[in-house]
């Protein structure tokens, strides 16, 4: 935002100079020297006093643009550099100066126009001394003027850096989101294909329906990854899809149990959420087991929550190497998403890992 | 050229279907055996006593990497892999060699070619023996590092409280096993337990000085310097007929 190019900073700027002039400049001297003349010239002092002031506040207003146009184009909040405060302060007092010199044939020529006779006024008694002592005097003024502009700038720089912040944190969350909701573990994709290369020498239409199968995972994966939430429903087809897959991997050794309750099949939850609960089951736990174990699936939903329940057989162990990635991954996206509202757990009951993740029903 | 004996180390039983069919297809390789965990796997390597492994990664409780360092005698190892080809990576010797699956028949004959090259140089008649030749090679899992190295190649063998340095190309890792366990196994014409604390490599000793008290002093090709016993400075003295 550039002051100098805004109409309203010019309007406001000069109604501020009058005002701040008129009031501490003329004010005082109409009402300390009104007694002070001769009744016949009281009118035209007064006028006199009036032109003078809105002399000042013009002469002021346009020196101030030097000023400002310095600020404006050198003085960055962000990168405050001391060689240009240095520079501001001449600036400043060399502004004064300038106001000193113009000043006195201004009020000259004011004088002339209002038909103001100087020898029967106090004016003419004006010395060079006395003039000196008026520089202190619009010096304060235009240390107020500056210190209003100061903190137009950094009310403006504020407000600027934290929409910036938002912005960047938006962006931030937005792509954190994006690479957590992750693609399906090429891992699983890989064994995947190769058990069906495998299955197709035994079992060509069962091989055929994993293929199916494996397309509906991955186009799951692919379309959902820039959507926040999805049915319960339609998550839960990849999780069978997901077990399907990985019973040709497993066979014998994984058993999978479901205890869906039918009304929170229509909840929104985040997508690949329960899938991923799955598949931490399937990978650390059954993986693990030689002779095998169950998964056990289960949702409850209540008045407040949305229960999700993932057991495995085994034992809660990090697996040395484990950067423990999927589950920091669901509590982000949690985090993200829910704030703190949404709960995640993971723990050993028994001889059976049970992950819990309660996400709050708006 | 005769047939490679070759067992399968795999949980999955159609990855297993899967690289039998491709073995069968390329020909020259017998299956004589197939296991579809570490253990089993184990116990099959020591019955039968393959020149080729076939070794997935990813199994129940124990990885192949495991089997290796279970092994007295590694055989040449393929690992078949779906995504951990970054493990296999990392391994400080290039001796392993890896297919991913699903298996390119192309890529499959490639590897099998390397393995007949590798066989070349070994009797096959040495497989079959109790004993480690200087062609066999052991897995050393020392830290973060992996090293399949041929019995051939060690220079020296060390004490470190329980377990036992091992020597060679400048590098020296930790070997998980007692001196004398290392020392039953080696063969005997090349390797020789020169004081209590080492067994060298006869064919890297460099020079031999006489010592005090009836001893000699060993130099190895690498720089060490050896202390021979007095007891067997003797036997060697014998075996080297100086």
């Amino acid at each position: 935002m550039k002051l100098i190019k805004n109409w309203k900073y010019w309007v406001f700027a000069l109604i501020g100079w009058l005002v701040l002039i008129l009031l501490t400049l003329t004010a005082d001297k109409v009402s300390y020297g009104i007694d002070l003349v001769e009744k016949n010239i009281q009118y035209s002092y007064i006028a006199y006093l009036v032109a003078e002031g809105i002399a000042c506040a013009i002469l002021a207003f346009a020196l101030s643009f030097i000023l400002l146009y310095y600020i404006e184009a050198h003085i960055v909040f962000g990168n405050l550099k001391k060689r240009n405060v240095v520079i501001l302060v001449f600036l400043f007092f060399g502004v004064q100066i300038i106001y000193a010199a113009i000043l006195w044939p201004m009020l000259d020529f004011v004088q002339g126009i209002i038909h103001f006779n100087p020898e029967t006024g106090l004016i003419a008694e004006i010395n060079f001394l006395k003039k000196l002592t008026n520089i202190p005097y619009f010096s304060a003024m235009f240390v107020i003027w500056i210190f209003l502009i100061l903190v137009i700038k950094a009310y403006d720089y504020n407000k600027n850096i934290t929409l910036k912040q938002f912005k960047l944190e938006g962006s931030l969350k937005e792509s954190q989101l994006n690479s957590l909701k992750g693609q399906i573990n090429p891992h699983f994709m890989f064994n995947s294909l190769n058990n069906i290369r495998g299955l197709m020498l035994e079992d060509v239409s069962k091989s055929r329906d994993m293929l199916t199968k494996l397309s509906e995972m991955l186009r799951y994966s692919l379309i959902k990854n820039d959507v926040n939430s999805i049915a319960m429903e339609e998550e839960l087809e990849m999780v069978d899809n997901y077990i399907a897959l990985s019973k040709i991997q497993f066979e014998d050794r994984l058993k999978f149990e479901k205890k869906v309750d039918p009304s929170s099949l229509t909840v929104s939850i985040p997508p690949m959420i329960v899938q991923l609960l799955v598949e931490n089951a399937a990978k650390h736990g059954i993986a693990n087991l030689i002779k095998g174990g169950t998964i056990t699936l289960i949702t409850n939903r209540t008045e407040t929550y949305l229960d999700i329940i993932v057991k495995n057989t085994g034992k809660l162990k990090i697996a040395k190497g484990s950067t423990r990635l999927g589950l920091k991954n669901i509590q982000q996206r949690l985090r993200l998403l829910y704030g703190n509202l949404a709960e995640f757990s993971l723990e050993e009951v028994g001889d059976e890992v049970v992950a819990n993740i309660k996400i709050p029903m708006v | 050229m005769s047939t490679i004996k070759a067992v399968i180390v795999e949980d999955s039983r159609l990855a297993r279907n899967e690289l039998k069919e491709l073995i069968k297809n390329h020909g020259g390789i017998e299956i004589v055996g197939e296991a579809e965990n570490v253990d089993e796997g184990f116990k099959l390597i020591n019955e039968t006593h393959p020149e080729l492994l076939f070794l997935d990664i990813n199994m129940p409780e124990k990885d192949g990497f495991e089997l290796l360092e279970m092994l007295d005698r590694v055989p040449i190892t393929i690992f078949t892999t779906a995504f951990d080809e970054y493990a296999i990576k990392s391994f400080e010797y290039n001796a392993l060699d890896y297919i991913l699956k699903p298996i390119n028949a192309k890529r499959f004959a490639q590897a099998i070619e390397k393995v007949k090259k590798q066989l070349e140089g070994t009797t096959s008649s040495s497989v079959s023996q109790e004993k480690l030749t200087e062609s066999s090679q052991i897995f050393i899992k020392d830290g973060d590092k992996c090293w399949l190295v041929k019995i051939g190649d060690i220079s020296l063998f060390e004490i470190v409280g329980n377990y036992t340095r091992v020597f060679f190309n400048g590098e020296k890792p930790m070997l998980y096993r007692s001196l004398n366990q290392v020392e039953e196994k080696l063969p005997e014409q090349n390797f020789f337990r020169v004081n209590r604390q080492q067994i060298i490599n006869v064919h890297y000793i460099k020079s031999v000085v006489p010592w005090f008290n009836g001893k000699l002093k060993l130099t190895m090709n690498s720089g060490e310097e050896v202390e021979v016993s007095r007891r067997q400075s003797y036997i060697f003295k014998d075996k080297m007929s100086i």
